[in-house]
């Protein structure tokens, strides 16, 4: 009897260590979200900010209200063409608003380049990643000047959309 | 009694010597590191004994703000044991003028350590001192304890200043009004409808512009300045422009410079004005 009570608690004893340490099976957390899809949207301006890049501890001031003088920009991504709606906006900061745009990286971006109808070209930083659930987009440009032959960054200017 | 003195003095030199300042930065703790500085130790400061018996020369051995990396000319130390051999061009410079054993070394901080001024700022520097050869590698080490300078970022705006600081005559720029700082006192906590902005404009061609005369401005809507009521600049009143459209600068002409003024919108004398204002602010960074 003895022995059957030894045997009995030494397999309950085994088969809770063997069982308790099995790791747990993870659902699949399916494919990665396309951040190329992601960008597919109008989007309208619903904050602006200006960083003073000159400035010895640079400083971010919002500027939402100015830009509510007058229409808000609108900006449209398509598979593979951009367009953006400056008529009637504060200033237009994206060039002659029609051209194609691309990632610098498809899975993981870091910028979004434009090459304009002209044929000119320009990038902007993304502020966060732009999966299809994010509902915002945040675009990053620096503007520069040139003093005795170097170039210094004067200023920054942050915009974010949301999908429309 | 006479014991009870002595005791006492022991006491107070002992305290004054704890805090003296082994360390600094000159020109000032208040300081643009994007321009030449001095780091300043004084080793008959310093609490590690280990340099005690040493005459030189001395070396800084620096991690913060940044470490430099092995390829940099500047990296602290060489070769495969590189606390026994430290860089020649972090050699200490003697200055006898503030003491006998005051050492400096002289750098840009943003260029030398290859960072934004704001990382200055957020991280100081820290270093320490030791001679070429630090000991180690089983034997004592020789060098200071850590040394850490607070570097404190200088106040350059005015009380009126433009943000961003380089403002351009077609781009958007905010005039700011830090109003909590205002050294005229009777000006201070302005109701938020009570802040104008007057404005007096250097075109390129030497011509002036205004949006209203001085008297005027209270009159004019578009004058009128917003309170900024949360965040870092709570307090502080604005007015967004394109300055081009906002003054009507004609085109084939830009601002060269602008000088501003904040009153309240009833003017009845010098007490409803900003002073010490008056400098003019440069535009198309000049």
């Amino acid at each position: 009897m003895k022995r059957i009570l030894k045997f009995s608690v030494f397999f309950l004893l085994l088969s809770i260590s063997t069982f308790s340490c099995r790791p747990k099976k993870f659902n699949d957390i399916g494919n990665e979200p396309s951040k190329m899809q992601g960008l597919q949207a109008t989007w309208i301006l619903s904050h602006a900010y200006v960083i003073d890049e000159a400035a010895t501890s640079p400083d971010k001031l919002d500027i939402t209200d100015f830009y509510k003088t007058k229409t808000l920009p609108t900006i449209t991504f398509t598979e593979t063409n951009f367009t953006a709606v400056t008529s009637g906006t504060v200033k237009n900061y994206f060039g002659t608003g029609s051209g194609t745009w691309s990632f610098d990286n498809n899975s993981y971006p870091t910028s979004i380049r434009i090459n304009y109808s002209n044929n000119v070209k320009d990038t902007f930083l993304l502020g966060s990643t732009i999966r299809p659930t994010d509902a915002s987009l945040k675009l990053k440009k620096s503007f520069y000047y040139f003093k005795k032959g170097v170039k210094n960054i004067a200023y920054s200017y942050i915009w974010e959309f949301v999908r429309l | 009694m006479k014991k009870f003195i002595l005791f006492i003095s022991l006491c107070i030199i002992a305290i004054i010597n704890t805090n003296a300042q082994a360390a600094w930065i000159e020109p000032g703790p208040t300081t643009d590191v994007r321009s030449v500085c001095r780091i300043y130790v004084d080793l008959s400061k310093v609490t590690n004994p280990s340099l005690a018996g040493l005459t030189g020369p001395f070396y800084m051995w620096t991690w913060n703000p940044r470490e430099l990396p092995a390829n940099d000319a500047n990296v602290n130390g060489t070769g495969t044991q590189p606390w026994k051999n430290s860089n020649d061009n972090l050699k200490l410079t003697a200055d006898p003028t503030k003491g006998p054993k005051v050492y400096y070394y002289e750098m840009i901080p943003t260029d030398f350590y290859g960072v934004s001024q704001g990382d200055v700022y957020a991280k100081g520097i820290s270093f320490l001192v030791k001679p070429k050869d630090g000991g180690g590698y089983g034997a004592p080490d020789l060098k200071t304890e850590d040394l850490n300078i607070k570097v404190l970022a200088p106040i350059e705006r005015d009380t009126i200043y433009t943000l961003p600081k380089c403002a351009f005559t077609d781009e958007i720029v905010t005039v700011m009004y830090n109003n909590p700082v205002e050294r005229n006192v009777a000006m201070r906590n302005l109701d938020a409808n009570d802040c104008y902005l007057y404005a007096k404009i250097t075109l390129s061609d030497t011509t002036f512009l205004e949006k209203a005369g001085f008297f005027d401005v209270g009159t004019v809507p578009g004058l009128k300045m917003t309170k900024i009521t949360e965040g870092q600049f709570s307090g502080q009143f604005k007015l967004t422009m394109i300055p081009r459209e906002f003054f009507g600068v004609p085109s084939g002409k830009t601002i060269v410079s602008a000088q501003f003024i904040v009153r309240r919108q009833n003017y009845n004398g010098g007490i409803d004005r900003s002073v010490g204002n008056n400098d003019p602010k440069y535009f198309e960074c000049k």
